[in-house]
């Protein structure tokens, strides 16, 4: 399987196609990538998971812009990679310095580094969104950690990566979280629970899930990503893809309050789940 | 007379973080406290400690204080519990997950009550107002019929929110109950 990504997240886009091939090797093919979101991160760090656990071979074509290839260094997707993962490409010298303030590297999520992870994602949120509005897009990211140690975790591991924009170019401040998991997916999990077990398709299934209540216990539960958009919408514009299966979800909330829900068939299934959050703040 | 409990116990959730995410950190803060409660003698009241958290979700709100709360009743470990040390998201936590599983409790600092208490907030006050109190003199207060005051009380019960001890009736032709406000 040949997977290339161009332009800004195509790993978010429902058209995205991977080239099936003969061999069991799967390519994920960057070298025209000029941006790198938390999404990309996570998402190649899952599907080379996903593949070594299959015993199958992966190979990573980095970046050819070398600052695109020292970014993603630095956001520790190398060292996150199985090895059985062949990184092809010029790889700079690693010079880092602290910039635990701006972002989250990749980073395994399990319960035991979860504590870690919310206290990291915590403080990122505050520094770059203030005290209270920081605090309300940490619940908001924490019901997206919840569900991925919850019901993600799976052999093939979720990952988590976090990104603040200052808004120099854009104007706008921004934070992105993305995680990614190999677990049992939206529609498998809402399946376990009898009222649910009549769902078929991922598309409903993340359409349901945005619903409160929908859950996959008969617990009096499922109210995470209704939740996350309440919150986190309150503080700011708002967007939430997620994508399990073959479905593909897209949630804004708006600064007037109005949310919008998409919902799509996804060309490229994936096993588990992706999230991807961006809230946005005027400078 | 019934002998009156007279300790306090605090249990500070800051040690678990400040910012509680899971369902998983939410269960293990709840057993640690049940652990903490049966390990030590009855208790009069319970603060529950939020000083240092800055935020938690609503699922660890959830597997922590509502199923705490859905067990309280049946408990007998502590007579009264309160909530202090909360900012405001942590509060908003707390009053999304005590709403939806209509359940309340005590506010240490405002001395109001959070979560599903549209109907006991007014009783909760008129409690407070007369500190110590009989069934009989709520529903005067109220204006309403004495079971309603009953109902209204043992709710309160059961969220903590009041104690009550057993005492001889005010004719001494019987016993009843005499409901007091934590302090």
């Amino acid at each position: 399987m040949l997977l290339e990504l161009a332009g800004r997240h195509p790993l978010l886009r429902a058209d995205l196609t991977p080239e099936r091939r003969a061999d069991q090797v799967v390519t994920i093919d960057a070298t025209r990538l000029r941006f790198i979101s938390p999404l990309d991160l996570t998402a190649v760090a899952a599907l080379a998971h996903a593949t070594a656990v299959a015993s199958s071979k992966s190979v990573l074509r980095l970046p050819s812009d070398p600052r695109v290839t020292s970014y993603l260094q630095r956001m520790d997707l190398l060292a996150q990679l199985p090895e059985s993962t062949i990184a092809v490409g010029a790889v700079p010298f690693d010079v880092r310095s602290d910039h635990h303030t701006t972002l989250l590297e990749t980073t395994l999520l399990t319960p035991e580094t979860a504590p870690d992870v919310s206290e990291r994602i915590g403080l990122l949120a505050l520094a770059n969104l203030g005290a209270s509005p920081g605090a309300r897009v940490a619940r908001s990211v924490g019901e997206l950690i919840d569900n991925a140690v919850s019901h993600g975790h799976g052999q093939a591991g979720a990952y988590i990566a976090a990104q603040a924009y200052t808004g120099k170019t854009t104007g706008t401040r921004r934070l992105e979280v993305a995680i990614c998991d190999n677990g049992i997916g939206v529609l498998a999990h809402l399946c376990r629970n009898p009222d649910h077990a009549g769902l078929t398709d991922s598309e409903t299934a993340l359409r349901q899930a945005l619903q409160p209540g929908i859950s996959g216990t008969r617990d009096s539960r499922g109210n995470g990503l209704p939740d996350l958009l309440r919150q986190a919408g309150t503080t700011g514009p708002t967007r939430l893809v997620v994508r399990s299966g073959s479905g593909l979800v897209r949630a804004a909330r708006h600064r007037t309050g109005m949310r919008t829900v998409s919902t799509l068939a996804a060309a490229m299934p994936i096993q588990g789940t992706w999230a991807w959050l961006r809230v946005s703040f005027a400078p | 007379m019934k002998t009156t409990r007279q300790g306090t116990i605090t249990f500070p959730v800051q040690p678990y973080g400040q910012f509680l995410f899971t369902r998983a950190a939410g269960a293990t803060a709840r057993a640690d406290l049940e652990e903490r409660l049966r390990r030590s003698d009855a208790q009069a009241l319970l603060t529950i400690d939020f000083t240092g958290v800055t935020a938690m979700t609503n699922s660890f709100a959830d597997e922590f204080l509502g199923k705490f709360y859905t067990l309280l009743a049946a408990e007998n470990a502590v007579e009264a519990v309160q909530l202090g040390g909360l900012n405001e998201e942590t509060r908003d936590a707390v009053n999304v997950c005590l709403q939806r599983r209509k359940q309340f409790a005590v506010d240490a600092e405002s001395r109001t009550l959070l979560g599903d208490a549209e109907v006991l907030a007014d009783t909760y006050r008129c409690a407070r107002e007369l500190n110590t109190f009989r069934a009989a003199e709520l529903a005067e207060e109220l204006h309403i019929s004495l079971p309603n005051a009953n109902n209204r009380l043992k709710r309160l019960l059961e969220a903590g929110a009041l104690r009550r001890e057993r005492s001889a009736g005010p004719d001494r032709g019987g016993k009843e109950f005499i409901y007091s406000v934590p302090a």
